[in-house]
């Protein structure tokens, strides 16, 4: 075929269908269910003879007109629905609850290495005081020798509410960075894991000496049940994507990664509401020395114990066999 | 009338340009990869956006807070908060609401697409951005030594980056010699698409040549347009050759 019998003959198509996708991009709603038969049908011609112009007539008009339409066809119909992100209604009730339960033993593990590097560094700073330095800044430590806990001084300084908008976007931006060090095949996600650990029971031995630890105690009360909860559970995020990459299991390696970040990432998530509540709890109840200690840590169990509910009870099949 | 022989593809290797994206049966789409140096350059190009919009959207927090008269701590937040959304959500927002652009991309012509080609989901998007912490390291030497240029991101939400321009106009002729095949179509409309952004000499020399070709090899096809080839003057000095060979042609914008 020649070049100009091929023009004659594919440029109806090639309108009609530059005219149909156009509308189609604008509202698909508003397209019949004739008009999607035929914008397909008109796809799979054109991207054929976009394969035959490319062969044939290369560097025509017709082919990069093609070539074009082919594209941005492809861009539209091709548009990646499978693995979307649910609705808000159906995230709640559903989607969050069930894929943290299928990411429980990441989690697990994360929990693990935590409490296992948090008792390590307690063990190891109560026996060799002077390691608390390598956690803590000096000038905390200082503080400490003088039987005040860091905390009272930043708090007597800035007001709640700046206070509250810093400590939520430094936790928002330390879960996403323990997710995301996951891609590190997990590595990130372990280091996070195994600081946090280590800093708290290192901060904790260093209190203990200086007879504050019941104070430290109470300041974190309120919000350190379910702060710790979330850090743990974005690294064990962070853990199920490292696994995936480093064994894809049965699936191909592409599919099995994709979906391991796409659930590891519903999960923190999921994660982030609660820490903007957590800042503002942070903020204003934790520093408050007029809040009883006992009305704290039982705003703090209460807060782990909404986030756990929600975490283990929705999206189980009622009455399903034991 | 001549075929021309179907040509080898421009990188028969598929290293650094073509993608090897197979679309429905089997065809091959012909996917331009955006390699290191374009990608970096829209990168760069989207830092200098978000750092414009972090001062314009402070000094515009600061004013308003000013005449409504917000407490100087709530003020502060409010920055807090926005500062953090430009530095973790810009990219994602920007990618979904611009058709797999930023600012940055769309000024370079790039564009993020599926392995597929297709408009990538939601959840593609915010994989493959929120992972940009780890690639701002990892990501260049990735891309620089990826088959299909893939930073972690991309590998994770099994994405592509491709050049993609939108003003992509070409020139098609509406009346071309019986005698043409294609590759003298995709010559002359080659040279009409870039003359307007030539050196007007080269290109005036250029059609001269192209015209003067037309008067030796078909003089009955300029005779069917209205020209007869002894009317023209020998050297063929016309005022605008370029658009007497457009008119000839009766080339159109596509």
């Amino acid at each position: 075929m020649d070049y100009r019998r091929f023009v004659e003959m594919r440029e109806p198509a090639c309108d009609e269908f530059k005219d149909l996708l156009d509308r189609a991009e604008r509202s698909p709603r508003r397209l019949g269910h004739a008009e999607l038969e035929r914008l397909s049908v008109l796809y799979r011609q054109l991207l054929h003879d976009h394969s035959l112009a490319a062969a044939r007539f290369p560097g025509t008009g017709m082919a990069r007109r093609l070539r074009r339409l082919v594209l941005e066809g492809t861009h539209f119909l091709q548009a990646d629905t499978g693995e979307s992100l649910p609705r808000l209604g159906r995230f709640i009730g559903h989607t969050f609850p069930v894929t943290l339960r299928r990411l429980a033993p990441d989690i697990g593990i994360a929990l693990a290495l935590f409490a296992v590097a948090a008792l390590f560094g307690f063990t190891l700073t109560t026996m060799e005081p002077a390691l608390a330095s390598t956690f803590l800044p000096l000038v905390y430590l200082e503080g400490l020798e003088q039987g005040k806990l860091w905390t009272e001084s930043i708090f007597a300084i800035a007001p709640g509410s700046i206070l509250s908008g810093q400590i939520a976007t430094n936790n928002l931006s330390v879960a996403l960075t323990a997710w995301a060090g996951g891609a590190l095949a997990g590595l990130g996600s372990l280091w996070v894991t195994l600081f946090n650990g280590l800093m708290l029971g290192s901060v904790f031995a260093a209190t203990a000496r200086y007879g504050l630890a019941d104070r430290l105690f109470e300041f974190i009360a309120a919000h350190g049940p379910l702060e710790l909860s979330l850090i743990i559970v974005s690294a064990g995020a962070g853990l199920h994507l490292g696994r995936a990459m480093i064994s894809a299991g049965d699936e191909p390696r592409g599919q099995r990664l994709r979906k391991a970040a796409i659930d590891s990432l519903l999960v923190v998530l999921g994660c982030l509401p609660w820490i903007l509540v957590l800042g503002f709890v942070e903020g204003y109840i934790s520093p408050r020395d007029e809040i009883d200690a006992s009305a704290k840590l039982v705003v703090g169990l209460l807060l782990e114990a909404a986030f756990l509910a929600w975490a283990v009870l929705p999206g189980r099949k009622v009455g399903a066999a034991p | 009338m001549r075929d021309v022989k179907p040509q080898e593809p421009l990188d028969p290797t598929g290293h650094g340009s073509a993608a090897e994206v197979l679309g429905l049966d089997n065809v091959a789409l012909d996917l331009t990869l955006a390699g290191l140096g374009s990608r970096l350059l829209a990168m760069v190009l989207d830092m200098i956006v978000v750092l414009l919009l972090c001062v314009l959207v402070t000094l515009g927090i600061l004013l308003i807070a000013d005449t409504v008269g917000l407490p100087g701590d709530w003020t502060a937040v409010l920055i807090i908060f926005l500062l953090f959304f430009f530095q973790w959500a810009y990219f994602s927002v920007c990618e979904l609401l611009m058709d797999g652009r930023t600012p940055g991309k769309s000024l370079v012509g790039l564009r993020t697409v599926t392995s597929l080609g297709g408009r990538p989901s939601l959840a593609a998007v915010m994989v493959r951005n929120l992972l940009r912490l780890i690639d701002m390291l990892l990501g260049w030497p990735l891309i620089a030594l990826d088959r299909r240029s893939r930073r972690l991101g991309d590998l994770l939400a099994s994405t592509l980056v491709v050049h993609h321009r939108q003003d992509e106009h070409g020139i098609r002729l509406g009346s071309v010699p019986s005698s043409w095949g294609s590759r003298e179509v995709a010559v002359v409309e080659s040279f009409l698409r870039r003359a307007r952004r030539m050196e007007s000499e080269q290109a005036r020399t250029l059609a001269e040549r192209l015209l003067d070709w037309m008067r030796r090899r078909e003089p009955a096809f300029l005779a069917q347009r209205g020209l007869d080839t002894k009317d023209l003057p020998a050297d063929f000095i016309v005022a605008d050759p370029v658009a007497l060979l457009g008119e000839l042609l009766q080339a159109e914008r596509a």
